[in-house]
């Protein structure tokens, strides 16, 4: 009897323990609206220089899609002491979601320090904050790394405003094009021209570290690979001989150049050491292979072959092996380049016009991201969020230089003095 | 083991009772989930959620008849409204049963504070009232003994917590295509203002690895966002902290669509 | 400087070995190689070619014409093509001092990569043809500009008809 009162007491009690457990816990569901997030920049306190810098940050983010910045004009200032500790029920009335402070202050070693924070207005918090060490005549960088860090802590995305592009400056009408190697930061302050212009050059691109480049000048009448040191200005042919070479790429370690070489009406991949030396061939199937690109973790090269009679494009391993085909979409497929995250290939598809497209490592999900007449030569931003790329118009063949979010959304015309084309987008700057 | 005449009358009536028990709750429970949840008011003090108890009413809450302490002193609010029986009320008179009478005075008006004569505690007569009482004159079906937080309970308060912040959920932007795979485990403290008392602390996280690293932060910095936006929660006071627990303490999980 | 001393150099190292001769030299060097430079020069100096204005124009006038033209994304010869090569072959091996330098172009209507690599198809096929016509191949190069000389500058079908073609240009 009293085995029954407890198997009932007992039996109560779990009931009612059981109501507890079983529930799951109530879920909220958050809305994910395509909305810009509306950003206060105002002007930085503590140097003449804190309105620019503060201008570098708004075109920055706003480059990004992203966000809407606001200021740095029309803002209210603050002071040092602000910047870590601001009125975030002002900024809610004034109806932004975060805000970017900071200040600038003098260093002992005649350098500044530039303090960026990043405020979650609407939860009343910083979300983080950094300094950056620069010289004055460097200031442009301690913007860049402000925005990025703002850009990547609200995106959760890595870094890629603190970059520089290199590309084709291109002046002069169609059947006379004048082309130099230019250099700017991403945003097209400091353009400067690394070569003259009395030969014409083509697809400049950067090494790894992003301290040289390697592109195509025809010498002599012929396309040749050579190889830059951005520093000091130096230069040599990366293949002596009289070849016609060209499509150069570096492989992830830096150490060796993927480049393509036209001979007897065959043009096939080759690899050869930075330092010279033997080439090795690495493809030998009649038809035009060109556009070598590496993939990041330097196990495999993607490019385009035209051996099935039409331009598609293939994949191989880094010594040759396994080449395999992975377009298959209709129309032609060209200029491919692996993604810095290794997820994605971009490239030129040729379907009437020509337009520039994604598609998974492996083929498959491609995605079209523009809608030129003829867009082409895609270069990935290092984060693999961004495709750069060259849009020529029809008739007198005007080229510029665009950017477009890898997402989707409209392609963003970059900021070059004169046309442009055949972009490559460094790495993260040091 | 054989048992006598005097156990077997214990045995019986505490089976009865328990019985009675569970023949109460269950009921009860049954009653309430076939009743529509009322629509929001916009009252100050309460967010009606269809609690056992509940009719629309303007105070906080009618104090509870069965509640030992409080039996003998005058309810702390009391502009009775008309439909509120004298049955519930707490005699200031030391009646032993108070009986339902057909006065409609709507002016209670302060009744009870203005005859704050200390009362005996009546613990012995009316200390099960709250279970044994006939249902309330008011629309509300069977009470139960005291503002438990039940399951059903716990279910409402978490509906009413999640409507309230859902404007702010649906403003939340756009942070990738797999954020969706991530989803946090969220605890809150809440004070009875309905602010929280400490930031949202995240309990877990799931989904994965690649996907938590890159989203965890930027789902948390939304959940903080909603709560700093949509707070004070409008709760009702009585289940705020019973003893079987209440909306002092929330979890609940976050996820974007 | 150097240059030009490498260039007289040359200039008198040829005149000299054609005085003495009737018949081609017994020892052919090698294809592409041009005189007197370092094979192995990384310098990119070390790779001018001289064109010669006046010869071209003559090509042109004897030979009826220095270009030839290629349906698109082709690069085969057709009956005009191989009539005027003939005729340049005739020209060349009446003009022994001289190279040609077979120059390969593509339209605008392709990416800039399998345009060079088209171009030296073009320029490869012009070449085989005239070897055939008897032109010694040490007195040839080939090159290609892929898309980057266009002579027509419209984006039209006429325009990139023009633009396709190979040129044989006349080179030191």
């Amino acid at each position: 009897m009293r085995m029954i009162l407890s198997l009932l007491l007992a039996g109560i009690a779990s009931t009612a323990i059981a109501q507890d457990v079983s529930e799951p816990a109530p879920e909220l569901v958050g809305g994910s609206v395509r909305t810009n997030v509306a950003i206060a920049v105002p002007v930085m306190p503590g140097d003449a220089l804190g309105r620019q810098v503060s201008e570098v940050i708004v075109s920055d983010l706003r480059s990004t899609g992203l966000f809407t910045p606001l200021g740095p004009g029309g803002l209210p200032g603050y002071s040092v002491e602000e910047a870590g500790n601001p009125a975030y029920p002002s900024w809610r009335n004034a109806g932004v979601s975060a805000l970017v402070s900071g200040y600038i202050e003098p260093r002992a070693d005649g350098r500044m320090t530039v303090a960026c924070y990043l405020h979650d207005v609407t939860a009343g918090r910083e979300l983080t904050h950094q300094g950056f060490a620069v010289t004055s005549a460097n200031w442009r960088q301690a913007a860049h790394k402000c925005a990025d860090l703002v850009y990547s802590r609200l995106s959760g995305q890595q870094p890629f405003l603190d970059t520089r592009v290199v590309y084709v400056a291109e002046t002069g009408p169609k059947n006379n094009r004048q082309k130099r190697i230019a250099l700017m930061d991403s945003d097209g302050s400091n353009n400067r021209y690394l070569t003259v212009g009395r030969n014409t050059v083509v697809t400049p691109r950067f090494s790894p570290r992003g301290d040289k480049l390697v592109y195509v000048s025809y010498i002599g009448r012929k396309p040749r690979v050579l190889l830059y040191d951005v520093a000091s200005g130096q230069e040599r042919l990366l293949i002596p001989g009289n070849h016609i070479t060209f499509a150069p790429r570096f492989s992830p370690s830096g150490r060796d150049v993927v480049f393509s070489m036209a001979e007897n009406g065959n043009t096939d991949i080759y690899m050869v050491s930075v330092n010279g030396g033997q080439p090795r061939r690495l493809t030998s199937a009649p038809g035009a292979d060109t556009s070598p690109s590496f993939s990041p973790d330097g196990r495999q090269i993607v490019f385009e072959s035209d051996r099935s009679g039409t331009q598609q494009l293939y994949v191989m391993s880094s010594d040759g092996g396994g080449q395999r085909r992975i377009s298959f979409g209709g129309g032609r497929y060209a200029s491919p380049v692996w993604s810095p995250t290794g997820n994605m290939i971009a490239f030129t598809k040729i379907a009437g016009p020509f337009r520039i497209g994604v598609m998974n490592a492996g083929g498959g999900g491609e995605r079209i991201l523009t809608d030129g007449w003829q867009d082409e030569g895609p270069s990935w931003a290092p984060n693999g969020q961004f495709v750069m790329f060259h849009r020529t118009a029809q008739g007198a063949g005007a080229t510029r230089l665009y950017a477009v979010p890898v997402g989707g959304g409209s392609a963003r015309i970059m900021p070059t003095p004169v046309g442009g084309s055949d972009p490559s987008w460094s790495p993260i700057n040091n | 083991m054989r048992m006598d005449r005097a156990e077997l009358a214990g045995t019986g009536a505490a089976l009865a009772f328990h019985a009675a028990l569970i023949a109460a709750l269950t009921l009860s429970l049954a009653h309430v989930q076939s009743t529509p949840e009322p629509p929001s008011m916009e009252v100050e003090f309460v967010e009606d959620v269809g609690l056992e108890a509940a009719a629309p009413t303007r105070i906080a809450t009618p104090p509870p008849a069965s509640q030992a302490p409080e039996i003998g002193e005058a309810p702390p609010d009391e502009p009775a409204p008309a439909p509120l029986p004298p049955a519930t009320q707490p005699r200031v008179a030391p009646t032993p049963r108070p009986t339902p009478k057909p006065q409609a005075k709507p002016v209670q008006a302060k009744p009870a504070p203005a005859k704050p004569t200390p009362r005996v505690s009546r613990i012995g007569d009316d200390f099960l009232k709250g279970i044994a009482d006939s249902p309330s004159k008011s629309d509300a079906p069977a009470k139960p003994a005291a503002a438990t937080f039940s399951a059903t309970a716990r279910q409402s308060v978490g509906q009413a917590i999640l409507r309230q912040v859902q404007p702010c959920a649906d403003r939340q932007p756009f942070i990738g295509e797999d954020a969706n795979k991530v989803r946090l485990t969220i605890n809150l403290k809440l004070a009875r203002s309905g602010r929280l008392v400490r930031p949202p602390t995240v309990i877990r996280t799931s989904g994965d690895p690649d996907l938590r690293a890159k989203y965890g932060d930027l789902l948390e910095d939304q959940v903080r966002r909603i709560f700093a936006q949509c707070t004070p929660l409008r709760l009702p006071a009585e289940l705020y902290d019973t003893p079987t627990g209440g909306w002092n303490d929330f979890t609940f999980t976050y996820r974007v669509n | 400087m150097k240059k030009s001393i490498l260039i007289g150099m040359t200039a008198v190292a040829l005149t000299l070995g054609a005085c003495g001769r009737k018949t081609p030299p017994a020892e052919i060097p090698p294809v592409e190689q041009p005189p007197a430079t370092d094979p192995n020069s990384t310098d990119p100096n070390s790779l001018e070619v001289v064109e010669l204005p006046a010869l071209q124009a003559d090509l042109v006038a004897k030979a009826g014409s220095d270009t030839i033209y290629f349906g698109t994304d082709e690069y085969s010869l057709d009956q005009a093509s191989q009539a005027t090569l003939a005729a340049q072959a005739r020209w060349l091996l009446a003009t022994p001092n001289v190279r040609a330098s077979i120059e390969g172009h593509a339209d605008e209507r392709g990416t800039r990569e399998y345009n060079q690599a088209l171009g030296e198809r073009r320029a490869n096929a012009t070449r085989d043809f005239l070897l055939s016509q008897g032109v010694p191949a040490d007195r040839m190069t080939v090159t290609s500009w892929g898309k980057e000389r266009p002579v027509a500058t419209g984006s039209n079908e006429e325009a990139w008809a023009q633009n396709r073609r190979a040129v044989t240009v006349i080179i030191r």
